[in-house]
């Protein structure tokens, strides 16, 4: 397939649908790019007309509005899970893969199950405890629910990315004597980088994505995130006394998806090696 | 074989214990309470006991949750067909190396990777009645497609549907792509000397190779617009107007946060974790199966 | 070595009394929710009032802006476990203030001697924030708002309407009259947002008590009549012949209520509803000149209200699980009573809630707010349909208005859609 060949009139056919989904798609990358550097009175002009404006206020107010905390929140929260994803997933994919112990399998579905349950369903009960065990506005509490939530998929990477090993390799570090402590230190962590940059890009995308736990269990200023500090941009309310922060609200949606772009730009192959591995939840 | 190589040991309870706290504190815990929820009858935010059953009997005389249910059941229809299908078609040619392949397969990714929340709050903008796809229309001298594309009850859901399409072509796209490049050239061009044409291939061939990837697609996305709307749809058209867009995920938001009937919505939270469930036990035992075939060769 | 000892004595006699001094007052730190945005010159005000009670009574009020996106959902999850902050404020009006107090969000102002009755009995609108049944006073307005209209002077001088010989309210026919002419010259008259089913919310509560003769037939309390009669009807056809006519901003039915107030700044329509905090961000963005304003217009009804004007207020509550029940209330009643305060928030055209206090006591800014504020007095107040709604009738509002405005319902269906949900509980 790789050979050169001569243009079918199907191909020159199939540029129409690829070349119109790809327009829409740049015209959204334009909405997103230069919304936010345009300024309120020429936003009031339509939202895709030439742009006849250009200015940081957008940027700056947002940041005034706690934008640049909220980032500093969900940098911390994201990158905080994937480590320890990163490291109990890691474990506990090792142990399904690797160790014999009785419940395995049951244990393992339980584990996966966790992947497909909404987050709606859990929001509420989990809030009515958090608040007993006063783990409401606490970056601890916020920290555990995520890792709750992205665990089971990790746990789901990180087996079937295990289960391609040669047992072998396990089984001789074994007769070495090793504690399976070190096997998973020395031998497969340094043999699973791949797997690991899946797991951090996954967890990081949807830590960082998140809206419903960051809107119910961080409601101090000092502790939002960025999609509830967001949406709080976009819509004060019908009270709102100030004309609308379309601009601002375009702000921190640039700026939320830079990170996103910069870690999937970075790790895309390792994106496709986790939907190799089996699956992905969008 | 295998057996004998994983030697049964108890520690493995140690490595996974860490993991399984957590999990079974973040899902098992609020679902075993949700379960006691849909079981009490509420009054005002406050518990009054067992009611014999009657928050189900309300979720299922309401014919909003039915409205709810055939809409989530329309936005798969709507979505999961269409998607494989598109995707197929760019899967294939970008695998036949499309001049500009490289290009597309880089553009194509981008609405996968955004959030939920930037793609639905830029689509509001441009969908408004008011809005820039409106006044393209109105260009292009296409008048009669000046719609109001979230605002009218018979669209909303048409308009969610075609975008989730938008949406999630990059991420079938991917995984599609990701199996073909596994598959053996050899038979494509054995194929070509046959004489087989361009479309035979594909369906002879391509189809074929990807049914198992298609139906990891399927579960998966069906999955995610079952479970994994809520800020999508909150965004795009908060669920209206009246019920027609609201799905069952969003229906449990409505009655849980804004209508504030806890049984009703843990109710309906419990309807939907059985369906998710019976769904990928389903999928799960299938795929379980063809493991446990090449646990044995291994 | 005796006069040392003597000196440090004295130095930790000083200590204590000063110690106890400051034990005398505590600190305190309470924590009030709004949803007005930080620099809005409403909140201003109330950090004025927080800086007194500081000063005074070393009581902290932490005023957090939270705007609404996601205010509902942080609140019922509040009321639920019971916690969360000292003060609410409800914008969805004071009805929310007496179902949340059913709820158990609220902490009765009466209780305790948090509110002397004397104080109680200053307060304006005070019916709307009492539980009819148990007769708890589940919190206050802030101020005596008035629902009005802003119209846009040049833009009805253009439509060829001579805005100086408006009377002191429309009638219905004058009104559509008015739109009539307005859309004739190209204008869209009314402003329009209705995304997310607040707008006719409102519409609905503000309009449906001019076909009735007391408020209370708005909304008969729990299904006790069929909310579906012959003047039900004719409200939902009014208005739908009202939205039939384009009188409305066109496609308004995807324009999120934030921007609503956009649409007049922008001069995109020509007649806007108008609340207190409103006034000033359009004469900020029109000019002093351009900004008209009227009493709330009479719609189809001929109900003894329809020619009566609605008041409503923005909701100040305790929350029932609060530490500092005592140090919130003097927060509230700093807001109501201070005139010092008060004086800040006519100048920012909210009337006060505190019957002592006259209009005329203090000073209003700009002629139109005064000539306004003039002819209010005169009028005949009632307080908003919303006031006497409860939580459930206002979500199906919300939630159908769209489809009977645009006829996928009949006016009867969504009647029955609001029967239906508040015979649920």
């Amino acid at each position: 397939m790789g050979r050169k060949r001569r243009i079918t009139w199907l191909e020159l056919l199939l540029q129409i649908p690829f070349i119109a989904y790809s327009a829409t798609i740049l015209v959204i990358c334009f909405l997103l790019v230069f919304t936010p550097f345009r300024s309120t009175a020429d936003l009031a002009r339509g939202i895709l007309v030439s742009p006849n404006s250009f200015t940081f206020d957008n940027f700056a107010d947002a940041w005034r509005n706690g934008l640049g905390i909220a980032i500093k929140n969900s940098m911390t929260l994201s990158l905080l899970t994937c480590l320890f994803t990163a490291l109990l997933g890691g474990f506990a994919g090792y142990a399904f893969s690797f160790l014999r112990f009785r419940l395995r399998n049951g244990l393992y579905i339980f584990m996966y199950s966790g992947i497909y349950v909404s987050t709606m369903l859990i929001a509420l009960p989990l809030f009515l405890q958090y608040r007993q065990l006063g783990l409401v506005n606490s970056m601890f509490g916020a920290l555990l629910i995520f890792l709750g939530l992205r665990l089971p998929f990790s746990v789901y990477l990180f087996k079937n990315f295990f289960d391609e090993f040669s047992i072998e390799l396990i089984e001789a570090a074994r007769i070495d004597g090793l504690a399976d402590l070190r096997i998973f230190f020395w031998i497969v962590m340094p043999l699973s980088v791949g797997v690991l940059s899946t797991v951090i890009l996954f967890n990081f995308t949807a830590v960082w994505s998140d809206y419903l736990i960051g809107l119910l269990f961080l409601q101090k200023d000092s502790l939002m995130t960025i999609m509830p500090r967001i949406m709080n941009i976009f819509g004060s309310g019908p009270m709102v006394t100030q004309a609308t922060p379309l601009g601002q609200g375009f702000a921190g949606l640039l700026v939320s998806t830079i990170p996103i772009i910069v870690i999937y730009a970075l790790a895309k192959k390792h994106y496709i090696t986790g939907l190799t591995l089996g699956s992905v939840k969008s | 074989m295998a057996k004998n190589k994983l030697t049964y040991r108890n520690n493995g309870y140690w490595f996974l214990l860490p993991a399984l706290l957590v999990v079974a504190f973040i899902f098992l815990n609020p679902i075993i309470r949700m379960f006691l929820f849909s079981l009490e009858g509420w009054k005002y935010l406050r518990p009054t006991g067992f009611n014999n059953f009657e928050n189900y009997l309300a979720l299922l005389t309401d014919p909003h949750f039915y409205g709810t249910l055939s809409n989530n059941v329309i936005i798969i229809i709507g979505v999961v067909p269409a998607v494989i299908v598109i995707s197929l078609t760019f899967a294939q040619a970008i695998f036949g190396k499309i001049p500009g392949y490289s290009l597309y397969t880089f553009l194509f990714f981008i609405p996968v990777v955004l959030p939920d929340i930037v793609v639905a709050k830029i689509l509001t903008e441009v969908l408004n009645k008011a809005g820039p796809l409106n006044d393209f229309f109105n260009w292009l001298g296409l008048g009669f497609l000046d719609q109001d594309w979230l605002g009218a009850p018979g669209l909303s859901l048409f308009t969610i549907i075609v975008s989730l399409i938008w949406k999630n072509i990059g991420f079938a796209l991917l995984l599609f792509l990701a199996r073909l490049t596994t598959v053996d050239i050899s038979i494509y061009e054995a194929a070509e000397i046959d004489g087989a044409s361009a479309t035979q291939k594909f369906f002879f061939i391509t189809i074929p190779m990807l049914a198992s990837t298609i139906s990891v697609y399927v579960v998966l996305q069906v999955i995610g617009l079952m479970s994994f709307l809520f800020s999508y749809i909150h965004v795009m058209t908060a669920g209206g107007p009246g019920y027609s867009s609201t799905v069952l995920e969003y229906f449990i938001y409505l009655n849980t946060f804004r209508l504030q009937e806890i049984g009703v919505g843990s109710a309906a939270g419990m309807i939907l974790i059985v369906i998710t469930m019976i769904f990928i036990y389903n999928y799960l035992f299938a795929s379980r199966k063809k493991a446990a075939k090449a646990q044995e060769i291994r | 070595m005796l006069k040392k000892l003597g000196l440090i004595l004295v130095a930790l006699c000083a200590l204590a009394v000063a110690l106890s001094a400051q034990s005398k007052n505590p600190p305190v730190t309470i924590e009030y929710w709004t949803v007005y945005e930080k620099d809005s010159a409403l909140l201003v005000t109330m950090q004025k009032a927080a800086d007194i009670l500081k000063a005074r009574d070393n009581i902290t009020v932490d005023i957090v802006s939270k705007g609404d996106a996601g205010f509902r959902e942080l609140l019922t999850a509040s009321a639920m476990s019971q916690s969360g902050p000292d003060l609410v404020f409800n914008w969805t009006g004071l009805a929310d203030i007496v179902t949340g107090g059913m709820q158990g969000l609220h902490y009765p102002l009466n209780k305790g001697n948090l509110f002397s009755k004397a104080e109680l009995a200053k307060l304006l609108l005070l019916d709307s924030c009492t539980d009819v049944k148990t007769g708890n006073v589940y919190g206050t307005a802030t101020g005596n708002n008035y629902i009005a209209i802003a119209y846009n002077k040049d833009m009805m001088t253009k439509a060829g309407i001579d805005w100086s010989k408006f009377p002191a309210k429309w009638t219905y026919a004058q009104f559509l009259d008015v739109c009539k002419k307005l859309k004739a010259a190209g204008f869209a008259p009314f402003g329009y947002a209705n995304k997310e089913g607040i707008f006719a919310d409102w519409w609905h509560s503000f309009s449906f008590p001019s076909y009735v003769d007391k408020i209370s037939d708005v909304i008969p309390y729990y299904g006790k009549k069929p909310i579906y009669n012959k003047v039900f009807d004719k409200f939902c056809k009014d208005w739908k012949a009202f939205y039939d006519a384009g009188y409305f901003v066109e496609g308004g039915n995807t324009i999120s209520i934030n921007d609503l107030w956009g649409q007049f700044t922008a001069e995109k329509c020509a007649i806007i509803p108008l609340f207190p905090a409103l006034y000033s961000v359009y004469v900020n963005a029109l000019g002093e000149d351009k900004v008209g304003i009227m009493e709330w217009p009479s719609m189809g009804g001929t109900g003894k209200l329809a020619m009566a004007s609605p008041i409503y207020g923005d909701a100040i509550g305790i929350t029932a699980w609060t530490k500092h029940p005592k140090e919130a209330a003097a927060f509230i009643k700093e807001l109501v009573f201070n005139k010092e305060i008060v004086a800040d928030f006519v100048s920012q055209g909210l009337f006060p809630v505190n019957k002592e206090f006259k209009l005329t006591d203090f000073d209003i800014p700009g002629t139109e707010l005064k000539r306004f504020a003039a002819l209010h007095g005169q009028q005949t107040l009632y307080p908003e349909g919303h006031a006497f709604w409860v939580r459930e009738y206002s979500s199906v509002v919300e939630k159908f208005c769209n489809s009977m405005v645009l006829g996928q319902i009949t006016p009867q269906q969504y009647a029955a859609e609001i029967e239906a949900a508040l015979k649920l509980k």
